[in-house]
């Protein structure tokens, strides 16, 4: 149940990044700082559910929840309970790292950059009072403008198609 | 309270006192060490301290290896890779670091490079790049402030992108750390003051930031305690070695904090702070300690006000209600700030300092939101919430 729930998801984030980092220009503006052709992924030790994620250049690209161990940045989590807590968003991403539950393979800049984006991401497809609790500050937005933005990030999200990385 | 779950790791085996220089050849020896290379700069080594060091190898009957004397105050990945191939080219086994932050971070670096292999450091920025144990690494701090000598992490300058990189691993802690209060004796007050500082901030940050755990709380609070109660000691009678061997003492503990609790946001503005106008670290911490905790304010009010008992003393601490102490408790580190300032002229604001110029916030901030360090802080930050500390800080 708990890897079928994380597993679902690793493919909802994933997606939802993806898309959000074409249309929302938070996302845009963040994703400026990482290099082109960085690969991401998250994962569950030892091989548990993965979503990985490439960056164009411009945006986010979803490549789908194949493992091969090698992308640029790796956020490993030690295990399938601590994927979750954060997926049923009773910890947020940076109480996971405090609490060291999460392992970071890479460059630590780009993984706050990735950090923000996920946030982000809570921010505009949950409702408030669970977006709360999944991330450290919930963000200034209006609720007109966060709206538009989720229909569009759920609307668009079973479209977002898997490409091969570059 | 409770984090839940923590870890908490210090393998390294520390040495502490008077004379424990002298004890340096066995260890060595113990790791099956023969050719050690000195790694220290140019300050250092015309103050005498290398002497101390190879006064210490000669009374054993050891001969000392090649000594590079060449690392900047802000080192850099192109000296690493330097001594990288010196330490190849002369075949040595293992390395002493003798110096501040910079030549135990470069050393760090540098032991990357010779024990995992390659030529550029830039392969190994970031965490857990690192796959095996390193060679011994011998460090001994001549300032008691980075607590280098017991993290994790090295802060270098990529000297490309004109940005500092930090490599974390738990490979990177040193075999052995030297505590001779010999080695900080002749520390001029100002550069005492502001490691000291730097020291009093990791300890603050790993007491009040979201991976505090009891261990870290214990390692911080006492060092928290032996700072403030030595530091004035020891700029009005530098030459006090009990005083300076307990603020040296107190810089490892404070090491040993946050090397498992974790840094916050004086630390990630600070790196972006040092990066972009060159001042130095110590210096960057004292100038936004107390701005820091005012912008965290109302998230570590209560870890805050458990700390002034160790910052202005039990009697002041009996004598403020409980809901006053986390206000005092940053006006007793204003206060400290300005004693120190009247002995050693250590700036208290960005201004004062004439180093930094108000155009160049903006690329501090862009700086900062990428450090890592924030995601330890108790309270989000974005450009601009950074933005507006550095205002505060301005005068």
């Amino acid at each position: 149940m708990q890897r079928a729930y994380v597993a679902l998801m690793m493919r909802v984030v994933g997606r939802g990044l993806a898309v959000a980092s074409r249309i929302d220009r938070e996302s845009i503006h963040e994703l400026e700082h990482l290099p082109a052709a960085l690969t991401i992924a998250m994962r569950v030790y030892p091989n548990g559910p993965c979503c990985l994620l490439q960056h164009t250049g411009s945006h986010l690209q979803y490549l789908g929840v194949r493992d091969s161990g090698a992308a640029d940045l790796q956020i490993i989590f030690k295990h399938l309970q601590h994927a979750w807590l954060l997926y049923t968003f009773q910890e947020n991403t940076p109480t996971a790292f405090a609490r060291n539950r999460i392992v970071l393979d890479g460059e630590v800049s780009h993984a706050t950059v990735f950090n923000r984006c996920m946030s982000r991401l809570m921010a505009l497809i949950l409702p408030r009072l669970l977006a709360e609790r999944a991330v450290k500050r919930y963000p200034v937005i209006a609720l007109r403008e966060k709206l538009r933005l989720a229909a569009i990030i759920y609307l668009r999200m079973p479209l977002e198609r898997r490409r091969a990385a570059a | 309270m409770s984090s839940g779950y923590y870890e908490f790791y210090c393998p390294v085996k520390i040495l502490a006192g008077l004379k424990a220089l002298e004890h340096l050849p066995a260890e060595l020896a113990e790791r099956g060490c023969a050719a050690p290379m000195v790694l220290t700069d140019k300050g250092v080594r015309e103050a005498g301290l290398v002497r101390h060091v190879e006064r210490a190898f000669d009374e054993a009957g050891i001969s000392i290896g090649p000594v590079f004397d060449k690392i900047p105050p802000d080192s850099s990945t192109d000296v690493v890779e330097t001594i990288a191939r010196q330490f190849r080219e002369q075949g040595c086994d293992s390395l002493i670091a003798v110096g501040g932050g910079s030549v135990l971070d470069t050393a760090k670096a540098v032991n990357i490079l010779v024990s995992e292999g390659g030529e550029f450091l830039r392969a190994y920025v970031g965490a857990h790049k690192l796959t095996r144990p390193l060679k011994p690494l011998v460090a001994i701090a001549t300032t008691a402030g980075t607590g280098s000598e017991v993290t994790t992490v090295a802060v270098i300058k990529d000297t490309h992108k004109q940005r500092k990189d930090a490599f974390q691993s738990s490979h990177l802690m040193p075999a052995v750390a030297v505590i001779d209060p010999r080695m900080t004796l002749t520390v001029p007050p100002l550069i005492t003051a502001a490691t000291a500082m730097d020291a009093l901030t990791h300890a603050v940050e790993a007491f009040t930031c979201i991976a505090k755990n009891p261990l870290s709380d214990a390692y911080a609070s006492a060092a928290i305690r032996k700072i403030v109660t030595a530091l004035p000691i020891v700029l009005a009678e530098p030459g006090n070695t009990h005083a300076r061997l307990d603020l040296a003492e107190a810089a490892t503990m404070a090491g040993i904090a946050f090397s498992n609790s974790m840094v916050g946001l004086v630390h990630a503005i600070g790196h972006s702070l040092g990066a972009t106008c060159h001042l130095h670290h110590g210096t960057c911490m004292s100038l936004l300690l107390p701005y820091v905790l005012e912008y965290n304010f109302d998230a570590i009010q209560d870890n805050l006000g458990a700390l002034l008992p160790l910052l202005a003393g039990d009697d002041v601490a009996m004598a403020t209600p409980p809901e006053e102490r986390a206000r005092a408790s940053i006006a007793a580190i204003r206060d400290l700030r300005d004693a120190i300032f009247d002995v050693t002229g250590l700036p208290r604001s960005l201004s004062e300092s004439g180093k930094v110029e108000k155009s160049q916030f903006a690329k501090i901030a862009d700086l900062s939101v990428d450090d890592g360090a924030l995601m330890f802080n108790p309270v989000d930050a974005d450009r601009s919430d950074v933005t507006s500390i550095l205002e505060r800080a301005w005068s």
